[in-house]
């Protein structure tokens, strides 16, 4: 991961089209097609999930935080960055110089965020990326799949 | 080896789906023992054409409830056939080996207009030409693969025609009391086939297991794919009517018992219902069972992660088709007691509740 004092990107934009996410009840619900992890953002998380994914540049976000919530500039810089260098680990957003607005989320209005700072977490789960998994490829014969190898017919 | 691993053929899916559509007419023509059936899933006629061989055998069972008389010209076909069907065999597949991804996809041969998926562990092959309205279904060795396949076929096919219905199909099961219905939503293991044969066995009525179809608009909508239920063996001395349904007692010691619940239950296999909520079953220790409110974002969380992981050809349109129906309805937990009997009161009781809300 890259550190804070690193230049901040201009933008995040979500890593499409593998990862797709959607909203309920102020929770935002991610999923990696390709790895079989899905995700859980609340609060501060899905606001700034939702802000991002939206093309806010990464500079507009932090302002609107610290207008938001008053705190110091270089704590919310820090934790933001951090936050969606966090996400981009995991292959759910990708760096970027310019907006990309993601259709998923449409007109969904993002939680506000409170008055008090509250550091963002990721949930992540793993429970269901066996499902994703498939057989081990089989050796095959001259005819090409689904003929497989048979030393009967060799 | 490394030959092995290169395209013989690159064809495009159009071509590949002529190429299968060729065999399947071919087996057709050597066959004297092909059959239609016409079925109705959701708003959707369908016509299953089989071109002999063993796969009418092992499809049908789970399909019968659906299957009509008479049969729409405008139908969407699926051709079903096997090597035993005789004809021209199958092209072989112009992928590589490692073109196969999960789900059944294959890379390179998904897009809006065609669709294929490729069973690894069963070798079944999928495919879907949106503008012929056609599938084609080949099972290339339909008698070693395990019974309870056959439980849910044609599983890739119907999730790619559903959309036509405005319809997604789901890792869900769904039981009903007239045209009141719950959905039950929950990993594998979680409890939704028990729950839902526990509730056919108390007297309500059965929509799925383990798939079914789920639609918001006009209202949210269940509607049944399959009239199958699989249960661990240990279950069915609990629920003794369910036991001279099995259909697959070779297999107990390594798969769940195969139900095929039509003809035996066919007046409480329900083939639509409007949803009043969602139920997320979780197997306790207690004796009883009980029902408590659970968060809505837990019930898309699991639902959807269920359902796509699985399916292939699955993307964002999928998703927020869950979404959709998951922001219209309330969530439950279900906590399944040990006595199977007490389920179907408790999600009767939850039923009442629901069905008096505005």
């Amino acid at each position: 991961m890259a550190s804070p004092k690193a230049p901040l990107p201009t933008h995040y934009r979500q890593n499409l089209p593998g990862v797709t996410c959607d909203f309920a009840d102020g929770e935002v619900v991610i999923l990696n097609l390709e790895s079989g992890a899905y995700y859980g953002l609340d609060g501060t998380g899905a606001t700034l999930w939702m802000w991002t994914v939206a093309g806010r540049p990464v500079d507009a976000i932090v302002q609107a935080v610290i207008e938001a919530t008053g705190a110091e500039e270089e704590t919310i810089r820090n934790a933001i960055f951090l936050f969606f260098e966090e996400l981009a680990e995991e292959q759910l957003l990708v760096r970027a110089d310019s907006p990309s607005v993601s259709s998923d989320i449409g007109d969904s209005s993002p939680p506000a965020i409170g008055a008090e700072w509250s550091t963002p977490a990721l949930n992540k789960y793993t429970d269901m990326n066996e499902l994703l998994l498939i057989d081990p490829v089989h050796e095959v014969d001259d005819r090409g799949w689904p003929n497989l190898d048979s030393p009967d017919e060799s | 080896m490394a030959e092995s691993r290169q395209p013989r053929r690159i064809l495009r899916a159009e071509d590949f789906f002529q190429d299968c559509k060729a065999s399947f007419r071919d087996a057709l023509a050597a066959t004297e023992t092909g059959e239609t059936h016409s079925l109705r899933l959701a708003e959707l006629d369908v016509t299953l054409r089989f071109a002999g061989g063993e796969s009418a055998s092992l499809v049908l069972p789970a399909l019968r409830h659906l299957l009509r008389k008479d049969s729409a010209e405008d139908a969407i076909e699926i051709s079903i056939w096997d090597p035993s069907s005789g004809g021209t065999p199958l092209p072989p597949c112009p992928w590589n080996p490692d073109d196969h991804l999960s789900r059944g996809d294959v890379r390179g041969y998904d897009s809006p207009e065609w669709k294929v998926a490729y069973g690894l562990g069963v070798n079944v092959l999928s495919l879907w030409s949106a503008p012929q309205r056609r599938g084609l279904f080949h099972p290339f060795a339909p008698r070693e693969i395990p019974r309870v396949y056959f439980g849910s076929p044609l599983l890739h096919l119907l999730q790619w025609i559903a959309p036509l219905a405005d319809r997604q199909l789901v890792h869900a099961g769904a039981v009903a009391r007239g045209d009141d219905a719950l959905l039950l939503v929950g990993k594998g293991g979680a409890g939704k086939s028990t729950t839902a044969l526990a509730c056919l066995h108390g007297g309500m009525e059965y929509l799925a297991d383990d798939y079914c179809l789920i639609g918001s608009s006009p209202e949210p909508r269940v509607h049944s794919v399959y009239s199958s239920g699989k249960i661990r063996p240990h279950h069915l001395a609990e629920l003794p009517d369910l036991e001279p349904l099995v259909a697959n007692h070779q297999e107990l010691d390594r798969e769940k018992a195969l139900l095929f619940l039509e003809p035996h239950f066919a007046e409480r296999i329900r083939p639509s219902a409007r949803l009043r909520g969602i139920v997320l079953p979780r197997v306790t220790e207690q004796d009883h069972s009980s029902f408590e409110p659970a968060p809505r974002p837990l019930a898309l969380r699991i639902l959807a992660a269920s359902s796509l992981f699985q399916l292939a050809g699955a993307d964002a349109s999928s998703f927020h088709a869950i979404a959709t129906l998951v922001r219209h309805l309330p969530v439950y937990q279900l906590n399944a007691g040990r006595d199977l009997k007490s389920i179907a009161p408790v999600m009767d009781e939850l039923l009442d509740e629901l069905r008096s809300r505005p």
